[in-house]
């Protein structure tokens, strides 16, 4: 999920922790009841049965209501005369428009007035990337930018990168866009901001499954309902980011703004957007890094691109084609996302108008000249398959070597896995009686933040497990409770080392972006070649994935200690792990917490992908309801989902104080 | 799509022309033609024998003027993408999924267009090397000796053996197979056709003993020696008289129903597509055509839109049969 940074108001912290302090007792009480309550069948006491799940003559109908709802939203509802579907159709047929064209331009050809024209060729979308680089960064920037185009080229894999590039390019300038209007309306209606925030909590968690059959109904089969699908997922980093880079820029410098005579609007886009700018940068590489992770998903839908490559190969465990393609998608993520900070980054200069000409020329020498010589030079057109490698047989060839070598070794640390933490773990998680969860949620809730949040918290535990799906809530928890605490103890560490040192840092990002963009399917069918499938492999998939918000939260929060406290405390005589334990780490207590509070966010995001390799929780009922034609199934899981993601978040922030005031 | 395909689709436009312009007196070419002016869009859903048995049919479209368009979708949800409208033919749908297929032709936003021809049999499949293990198989009766069982016990199954099971959306009924004729085994999820071939192939690479969920026409059981375990066979009171077969409590104390794979349409496109919803009507193929592709993608390495151009070059006379 995000790895945003949300860090909160602090002027609300203070009055948050002594309104607790009131309540303390009484809820120090009810979380001892409710510990017993969870304990009790570890214990080998009996609960009545009544208490343990909660019997089905008192669950709703949630299912049959939510199906209902949804088939009417997708198939019936109308606005007067006019049905929703075919207004929606209509917008998506507007925002098809300029996703037609970039692909046009770059990989199918445009019609323009009747006449044909092939793509731009190869050298010229190449040429221009580097230019692009070499623009607004250095050589090194160009040597990235026009060798991720080299590498698609190469393996033979250009028009299916074109085609990503387009639809993600076409998918974050929209995120964007809407995302800082929603961050920009936040900011100035605290109200607004107020009821988005759990919205985009649900965007961040549903699986896709959940209302994969309402998006393709309103937006259609194709580029334009994945865009939505992506746009879904990938927006709220930049909406929450908008808003809290907007109430970062000090007041004063919208205050001149106005009495120089400037409307509203004016002061927004003249003076508070471009000082807020520089920290809005965070949300739009997390808009594209979340896009790219959702190609897979896309092509699932109708979008072609590198998505599908790598899916249709892994479906014939064709591993090594999966490989170059799941590179691709990696090295168009980390040069888009390098050119995107270069060109934000760059301080406006005062060149002359002579060089800035000479750029334009040679931008247009790059564009241009290929496409007269293409005609007459076929390989300009397209890319000779006589020069395409591949890697592929070289890779599969490897992973049969891998398969045979090290399933013996790798089976006794899963059969170690398994015995002592994840069967028992699981055993402890099912064994757990509502009462018992439902209690210890509001427990948490009355101790960290007050009496609201330990009734809102415990009411969506309620449901949980009231709607029918209290066992797979179970089974969902388990994974993600292992999950989050094997990537923090990876990934804790891991960002101390980046914190402490710079170069280690550098490393570590391209780690980093590489496993966030790398379609998880293209090391996960190894694993499961070699281990067989099932909730290790599912295991791996979290922990890899959700370690990457650990790491990159936990170093920023240590660097952001002011460094004249930590230089103070070591004058005085404290040893370095004295420093650490008892100054870095207190300072940075919300910093990290925020951590871990993103780290389950990332691992319930990953739930969608588990489902696909056969874990039985809520995850898996979104995905078995789009093929049982039981939308109700499916958004009921989805939003025990939401709920339970969004119970942990509020907990956390609360105790790391500041969102605690919030209802 | 690039500059070289442009070329050649802008000739097939003039030759298409051409062509009609000499055979202006006959209706049907006129027909064609104003069929032929918007594109007609395939399911393809990534897995090489549907993808196989959908880019024959598109190549035999191409051939008779037709452009298509090829939609990449996910099994489930072309469903929707068929009811809405977004496409007009799918050329694999099977019998299995029966659901969701249901489902989507309660609407009467799509219609059946008859079976492909291509049987599907799919069950409880084995590494022909598990036989030693298991002696007995095919038959059912062996996978309940202990010995047989603890072979195929993982640590995470055992004491009972472990099944690799088709993914959760199938139709697969193991879980009341597993109860009515007592077999002592635990069901893996698998989440994707993916997961479930990874699972199985990487077990048979090593020689492992393993059983899982196959299925044919499957590169998998295509490509490794194997076979299907013989279960009583299915009758239709197996699935819904439990006094039937061995187990006189149970249902499905039976193998699974053998089925074909099924071609369905979008409803409103036989209207704009009369003559391509006939050819499509008329389209069949056998398994052992679906197998052929299948071995020209998976074990030769070519493209799924080669092979089926090679398929449709190479049986000029059953083509011809599609376009009466």
């Amino acid at each position: 999920m995000t790895a945003v940074e949300l860090r909160s108001e602090p002027e609300s912290r203070g009055d948050a922790v002594r309104g607790a302090g009131a309540a303390r007792l009484p809820a120090l009480a009810l979380l001892a009841v409710a510990v017993l309550l969870c304990l009790l069948p570890q214990f080998g006491v009996e609960m009545p049965p009544a208490l343990a799940a909660i019997p089905d003559r008192f669950i709703l109908p949630w299912r049959q209501w939510a199906g209902e709802a949804l088939t009417y939203v997708a198939k019936d509802s109308h606005i007067g005369p006019v049905m929703v579907s075919e207004i929606t159709r209509g917008i998506a047929g507007v925002i098809l428009q300029p996703m037609l064209l970039l692909q046009g331009l770059v990989s199918k050809g445009l019609t323009v007035g009747g006449v044909e024209l092939p793509p731009l060729p190869w050298p010229s979308v190449m040429l221009a990337s580097a230019l692009l680089g070499l623009r607004f960064g250095s050589v090194r920037l160009a040597l990235l930018t026009g060798g991720a185009l080299l590498y698609a080229a190469l393996f033979g894999l250009w028009d299916a990168t074109m085609l990503t590039l387009a639809s993600v390019l076409v998918s974050v300038a929209f995120g964007v866009l809407l995302g800082t209007w929603l961050g920009i309306l936040a900011f100035r209606h605290p109200r607004v901001d107020r009821a988005l925030q759990p919205l985009y909590d649900v965007m961040q968690t549903v699986p896709i499954f959940a209302y994969l059959v309402p998006i393709l109904y309103l937006f259609g089969f194709g580029p334009v309902g994945a865009m939505m699908a992506t746009v879904i997922y990938a927006m709220p980093p930049m909406a929450r980011v908008t808003t809290l880079a907007l109430r970062g820029v000090p007041a004063s410098i919208g205050e001149a703004a106005a009495m120089a005579g400037c409307t509203r609007g004016q002061v927004m886009r003249l003076a508070l957007l471009p000082s807020a700018l520089p920290k809005m940068m965070i949300g739009v590489n997390q808009v594209l890094m979340l896009s790219l992770t959702m190609v897979i998903i896309a092509s699932v839908i109708g979008a072609d691109g590198l998505g599908a490559v790598v899916l249709k190969a892994l479906q014939s465990l064709k591993i090594g084609r999966g490989l170059e393609a799941g590179l691709a998608i990696v090295l168009v993520a980390i040069a888009l996302d390098r050119l995107g900070q270069a060109i934000a980054e760059r301080r406006p200069q005062h060149r002359d108008a002579a060089g800035s000409r000479r750029w334009a020329l040679a931008f247009a020498v790059a564009l241009v000249l290929p496409c007269l010589l293409a005609p007459m030079i076929p390989a300009l057109a397209n890319w000779p398959a006589d020069w395409s490698v591949s890697t592929a047989s070289w890779w599969d060839a490897r992973i049969a070597q891998m398969n045979l070598a090290f399933a013996g070794p790798l089976r006794e640390l899963k059969t170690f896995a398994f015995l002592w933490l994840l069967r028992p773990t699981k055993l402890f998680f099912l064994a757990v009686p509502w009462i018992g969860a439902v209690t210890l949620v509001a427990a948490l809730g009355l101790l960290l933040g007050g009496w609201r949040l330990a009734l809102s918290c415990g009411l969506m535990m309620l449901f949980v497990a009231g709607c029918g799906f209290w066992e797979p809530a179970q089974l969902s928890l388990y994974l993600i409770a292992i999950s989050v605490a094997l990537a923090l103890l990876i990934g804790m560490p891991l960002g101390l080392a980046c914190a402490a040192s710079p170069r280690f840092n550098a490393g570590m990002r391209v780690v980093l972006d590489t496993i966030q963009t790398l379609p998880s399917f293209v090391y996960l069918i190894p694993v499961i070649m070699l281990l067989g499938s099932g909730d290790f492999p599912a295991l791996i998939a979290i922990v890899v994935y959700a370690v990457t918000p650990a790491v990159r939260f936990t170093a920023d929060a240590l660097r952001h200690v002011p460094g004249e406290i930590v230089e103070a405390a070591r004058m005085s005589g404290a040893s370095r792990w004295q420093n650490f334990g008892w100054v870095k780490v207190p300072l940075a207590r919300p910093g990290l917490l925020l951590a871990v509070n993103q780290t389950v966010m990332m691992a319930f995001g990953m739930l969608v992908i588990t489902a696909l390799i056969g874990t039985k929780g809520l995850e898996s009922d979104t995905l078995i309801s789009l093929s049982k034609a039981d939308p109700g199934r499916g958004i009921i899981a989805g939003a025990a989902m939401a709920f339970l993601a969004i119970i942990i978040d509020r907990l956390l922030r609360a105790a790391a104080g500041g969102q605690a005031a919030r209802p | 799509m690039s500059y070289r395909k442009f070329n050649t689709s802008w000739m097939k436009t003039l030759g298409a022309a051409a062509l009609s312009a000499t055979f202006l007196a006959a209706p049907q070419a006129r027909a064609a033609d104003a069929e032929t002016a918007s594109p007609v869009r395939i399911v393809v859903t990534g897995i090489t024998d549907a993808d196989f048995i959908a880019n024959v049919f598109a190549g035999f479209l191409e051939q008779n003027g037709y452009k298509v368009e090829r939609v990449k979708a996910d099994y489930a949800a072309q469903f929707v993408g068929l009811e809405a409208g977004d496409m007009d033919f799918s050329t694999s749908i099977w019998d299995t999924s029966r659901d969701i297929m249901d489902a989507a032709l309660a609407t009467g936003k799509v219609q059946n267009m008859g079976s492909t021809g291509v049987k599907i049999r799919e069950g409880w499949w084995y590494p022909l090397y598990v036989k030693e293990l298991c002696p007995g198989l095919p038959d059912w009766k062996a996978l309940l000796e202990p010995a047989c069982v603890k072979a195929l016990a993982t640590v995470e199954s055992a004491p009972k053996a472990r099944f690799v099971e088709a993914p959760a959306d199938w139709t697969t009924n193991n879980a009341a197979r597993l109860e009515a004729l007592k077999l002592p085994f635990v069901l893996e999820g698998t989440g994707t056709p993916a997961a479930l071939h990874a699972a199985i192939v990487g077990a048979v690479q090593r020689k492992e003993p393993v059983i899982g969920w196959g299925f044919m026409p499957d590169w998998m059981t295509e490509q490794y020696p194997g076979e299907f375990v013989q279960f009583p066979h299915f009758e239709a009171a197996c699935a819904t008289d439990p006094k039937w077969g061995g187990n006189p409590d149970k249902v499905w104390d039976c193998d699974n129903p053998y089925g074909y794979v099924w071609k369905v349409a979008n409803t409103k496109s036989e209207a704009r597509l009369p003559r391509a919803s006939r050819m499509l009507r008329l389209y069949h193929l056998t398994a052992a055509d679906v197998a052929w592709g299948i071995r020209r993608v998976d074990v030769d390495g070519i493209e799924s839109e080669k092979a089926a151009e090679e398929w449709l070059k190479a049986h000029p006379d059953l083509v011809a049969d599609w376009a009466l």
